[in-house]
């Protein structure tokens, strides 16, 4: 709580129309705090906002699988990707709605197909095995899709109006579909949370998650829990990837980056803890935002990956954990 | 005595393969294969990291790259501009620096191969040593993310920064004069030359690597590998020898990129890449992960493969699968598989089970 | 640029069918290159500026070696024209988002216009984040613009965008008895009825390399030195890419009305008339 505080503290005592802070130099490039008119905050922040949603829902879709099965599924990223390429080859056929509901359902079955083809019948695999088995069906399906639909890039159609509408906010201008990608991570998380807490199927992931051997006990089929958990993580990243795809384009590599990307917001909110994941993206989002007014925006990619670096070396049970607390293993 | 003659075979086969090349005239299938030799240098000293001490690293392409772009740039960019400087004085005293003309008939001052490669392999083991001590304190998929990470970094460096050339990496890299009469070029005319001097370091590499597995380094490392906590328990300085493994793997590893990048007169952001690390590791997994002559072979044969073409646009392809393949049915490697038993239970069951 | 010291080592012609200015210069007598030099681009682009009075300019490239080479090119020709380029950013070619280094540079009133010298989908995202804002200042963006994938990839973003390329996007437009019309036109053709898909100037940049070489190789035999003495003493040659005129100091052989300024008008690619 303390950290993020001060982040934005930081920025709102500099940050202010008119402001007479001094342009000063950071390796050589300059910079100033004082240009940074409300306008270009509000920009700045829904950009974070907008990046920091999709981060979330990756790093959520890590956290079910971890929390069901303690694997950590690097393949994480190709779901989204997939989501977004199969709804724009359905679009052809298909109204929009209807072509991102298949291209969900799709996802989700090839996410149960890699568990039982690839996982389910391992028995006790180490750590090591089950990394490098993940890495390499995550360079296959990228394989796959470059096979399928070529290096091009494509898109979605926006859902409302084009690629040059946009709504006006508190000054600055934003496009509709960045209300779209929020609201729809949003109304996930508040999902997954009902079925976790609510449904009975969830409730039995959670047994899982929380102890195995007394889940099986109780009667729970697990292993049917662990395909369970592929599926709903394929399902989430296909549709956080439909709905990103007018913004941000769809390509065969896309899932990659997105995948270390969220796996940091994994590490960084706590492994398997899924409200620090939403916490956790949102903070990467917007300091990666605000750092284009900082530092060259070259280096921009690299700001992630240092954090990564940073919380792994200081801090690896993430900033909302409280320790070595296995019992966060909830959602 | 096993050593030795698995040493010996390795010679007899190197120098076998270059005679079947003279005699059937395609003796450019040499050049391939010496790349294949450098690569075949890091991909063991990455066998006995993950292998030995268990530690995964999915960032080795990363310290091949800082030995061969420290290198590569030492000894190409001019430093004729700042003659009058200093450290420039003090290096040329030391005879460290050569002067010459360059491509455009401008005077050209640039440090010589030898205190090239020496700084570039220094540097790598040093940032291994400083990335190595936290890193090697995490486990499992926080140790593969920290490696992948570093990995990331060093090659997001290269390609943004234009002292190493940026995305076009750097050219035009001089050959690196070992001894008088023999370089590491790329020419034809140096090209057996060159298969030599890089199977003599695989060789040594090797030799190396065998006599450290078979001291007290490699009991405490296989100690380590078999369960931290136990070997911690015994007294062995599990953080000292994991730490001292990973540097020397890195050496190896800047090494082979140093004289690769002699070799081929260049280097590429491609060689800092996920991809390439992703691959060593994968050839590392099918080779046997604690098996040195599994994964000096595989590494051969697959590398040489790659370089060739064979598997054409697929090549990424072909990686992923091996890993996924091996991992799944074999993760002791490929010489592990045990087919024989596998199949002498097969043909036992059909016969006796009903 | 090794492959060129490879090529030259071993005496072996090489047509290339990349941009970048250094392939040619410094001159390597064995390597060619096909598509126009960045120097005609940028030159044409701020030839465009100086008549709309624009004279200072924010400048955005991607880090792969196109761009990088196009932002070196600009660099350097912007002074002769008179124009100051008061923002420079560089982003990763993968960049999903450039909002908000577009929201930065908007915030400087004194930019009057953009540069942007990437590939895709860059390209398509700078046009679209800048409209987005509300932002209307002038784009002008690379000959990598070139394909009408790319324009469809930005919507309606891409209207109005303007860029320097070769005519074959335009090959129906040209006024009869010009002498890339013809073979443009047919090249079009071909292309899409066999291929099922736009052309675009890139093809036409092998198609260019294959004429030449054939054309090389009837004038001088098969052997490699009379291969490149047949290529340097070609004149007059129409290609897609222009009218290539070879000579021993030139291995480009085109000038720079080589390149037709371009925009996009609902989603097609026109002639750019001031």
């Amino acid at each position: 709580m303390g950290r993020r505080d001060l982040a934005f503290g930081f920025f709102f005592c500099n940050g202010r129309k008119g402001g007479t802070s001094p342009p000063f130099s950071i390796f050589g490039y300059d910079t100033s705090f004082s240009s940074m008119t409300l306008e270009l905050f509000i920009q700045y922040l829904f950009a974070g906002i907008t990046y920091g949603s999709i981060y979330a829902i990756v790093a959520i879709g890590f956290n079910i699988i971890y929390n069901t099965t303690g694997i950590i599924n690097f393949a994480q990223g190709e779901f989204v990707m997939l989501g977004g390429m199969i709804s724009i080859s359905l679009l052809s056929f298909m109204p929009l709605p209807l072509a991102i509901i298949l291209a969900v359902a799709v996802t989700m079955a090839i996410g149960a197909l890699i568990e039982i083809v690839f996982i389910r019948w391992l028995k006790e695999p180490s750590v090591l095995r089950l990394v490098i088995i993940t890495i390499g069906i995550s360079m296959l399906i990228r394989e796959a899709a470059l096979y399928l639909w070529g290096e091009g890039v494509r898109s979605l159609p926006y859902f409302t109006g084009n690629a040059i509408t946009a709504m006006s906010v508190l000054g600055a201008r934003i496009s509709p579909q960045v209300l779209w990608v929020v609201c729809t991570c949003g109304l996930m998380v508040l999902a997954l949370t009902f079925f976790f807490r609510v449904t009975p199927a969830g409730r039995e992931m959670r047994a899982c998650a929380a102890n195995r051997k007394a889940a099986i006990l109780c009667g729970i089929n697990t292993r049917n829990m662990v395909t369970l958990s592929f599926m709903l993580s394929a399902g989430i990243g296909a549709l956080a990837g439909c709905m990103m795809s007018p913004i941000t384009y769809t390509q065969y590599d896309t899932g990659t980056g997105l995948a270390i990307k969220g796996f940091t917001v994994a590490i960084l909110g706590g492994l398997g803890n899924s409200g620090g994941a939403v916490a956790a993206g949102l903070l990467l989002g917007i300091i990666e935002a605000f750092s284009v007014s900082v530092v060259p925006l070259a280096f921009q990619d690299v700001i992630a990956i240092a954090i990564l670096l940073i919380i792994l070396f200081v801090r690896p049970n993430g900033l909302f954990s409280p320790g070595e607390a296995a019992g966060s293993r909830t959602f | 005595m096993k050593r030795t003659l698995s040493l010996f075979l390795l010679m007899t086969a190197v120098v076998a393969v270059h005679l079947l090349c003279r005699w059937t005239g395609s003796l450019f299938y040499l050049t391939p294969i010496t790349m294949s030799a450098y690569y075949s240098l890091l991909i063991i000293g990455l066998c006995v990291v993950m292998g030995y001490a268990g530690q995964i690293s999915l960032g080795h392409a990363g310290f091949f790259a800082i030995g061969g772009y420290l290198s590569a740039a030492l000894t190409t960019r001019n430093l004729a501009g700042f003659q009058d400087a200093l450290p420039v004085r003090l290096l040329d005293a030391a005879g460290l620096l050569v002067a010459g003309k360059n491509v455009y008939g401008a005077a050209q001052l640039v440090v010589t191969p030898w205190a090239a490669c020496v700084a570039a392999v220094l540097a790598a083991a040093l940032i291994a040593l400083l990335i190595g001590i936290p890193v090697l304190k995490l486990k499992g998929h926080y140790l593969a993310m920290a490696t992948l990470g570093f990995g990331i970094i060093v090659s997001k460096i290269a390609m943004a920064v234009p002292y190493f050339g940026e995305a076009d990496g750097i050219s035009e890299v001089p050959p690196f004069r070992l001894l008088p009469g023999l370089s590491v070029a790329g020419g034809s005319a140096h090209r057996v030359a060159n298969y030599y001097i890089a199977w003599t370091l695989v060789l040594v590499g090797v030799l190396l690597l065998q006599n450290l597995i078979h001291s007290r380094v490699g009991r405490a490392l296989r100690a380590i590998h078999g369960s931290e906590r136990a070997a911690d328990s015994i007294g062995v300085d599990t953080a000292r020898y994991k730490l001292n493994i990973f540097v020397l793997s890195a050496v190896f590893a800047a090494i082979a990129g140093v004289f690769l990048t002699h070799y081929n007169g260049a280097i590429g952001p491609s060689e800092a890449g996920v991809m390439k690390s992703v691959r060593y590791v994968a050839i590392v997994a099918v080779g046997g992960m604690a098996h040195i002559w599994g994964a000096l072979i595989m590494g051969t044969i697959l590398n040489f493969l790659s370089l060739r073409g064979v598997f054409g646009t697929y090549d990424d392809a072909v990686f992923g699968a091996i890993l996924v393949l091996i991992m799944l049915f074999s993760p002791d490697g490929i010489l592990r598989m045990g087919i024989v038993d596998r199949l002498r239970r097969i043909v036992t069951r059909r016969r006796g089970g009903d | 640029m090794a492959v060129k010291k490879i090529a030259e080592d071993a005496k072996t012609p090489l047509l290339s069918c990349a941009s970048a200015e250094v392939i040619v210069n410094p001159l390597a007598s064995y390597v060619f290159k096909v598509p126009q030099n960045d120097s005609f681009a940028a030159e044409m682009i701020f030839q465009e500026m100086n008549r709309q009075k624009i004279s200072q300019v924010a400048m955005l490239s991607d880090n792969t070696g196109f761009g990088q080479a196009g932002k070196e090119q600009v660099e350097k020709i912007a002074p002769q024209y008179g124009i100051t380029i008061i923002e420079n950013e560089v982003y990763d070619k993968g960049a999903t988002d450039l909002s908000a280094i577009v929201a930065k540079l908007k915030a400087d009133p004194k930019v009057q216009a953009v540069i942007n010298w990437s590939i895709v989908p860059a390209q398509a995202i700078v046009a679209k984040n800048m409209r987005q804002a509300g932002w209307n200042v002038p784009l002008f963006q690379s000959h990598g613009f070139a394909n009408i994938k790319y324009a469809e990839a930005g919507g309606a973003a891409s209207d109005g965008i303007i860029f320097p390329a070769g005519r074959l996007l335009i090959a129906g437009l040209l006024p009869d008895g010009h002498p890339q019309k013809a073979l443009l036109v047919k090249y079009v053709h071909d292309y899409e009825t066999k291929y099922k898909e736009n052309a675009s100037t890139f093809g036409g940049h092998g198609y260019d390399v294959f004429n030449i070489l054939v054309a090389a190789i009837k004038a001088g035999g098969t052997d490699r030195d009379k291969i490149r003495l047949a290529i340097e003493n070609i004149r007059n040659f129409p290609g897609t890419g222009g009218v290539y005129n070879f000579s021993p100091t030139d291995h480009n052989g085109l000038g720079i009305d080589a390149f037709e300024m371009m925009t996009v008008k609902d989603g097609k690619f026109v002639p750019y008339k001031r």
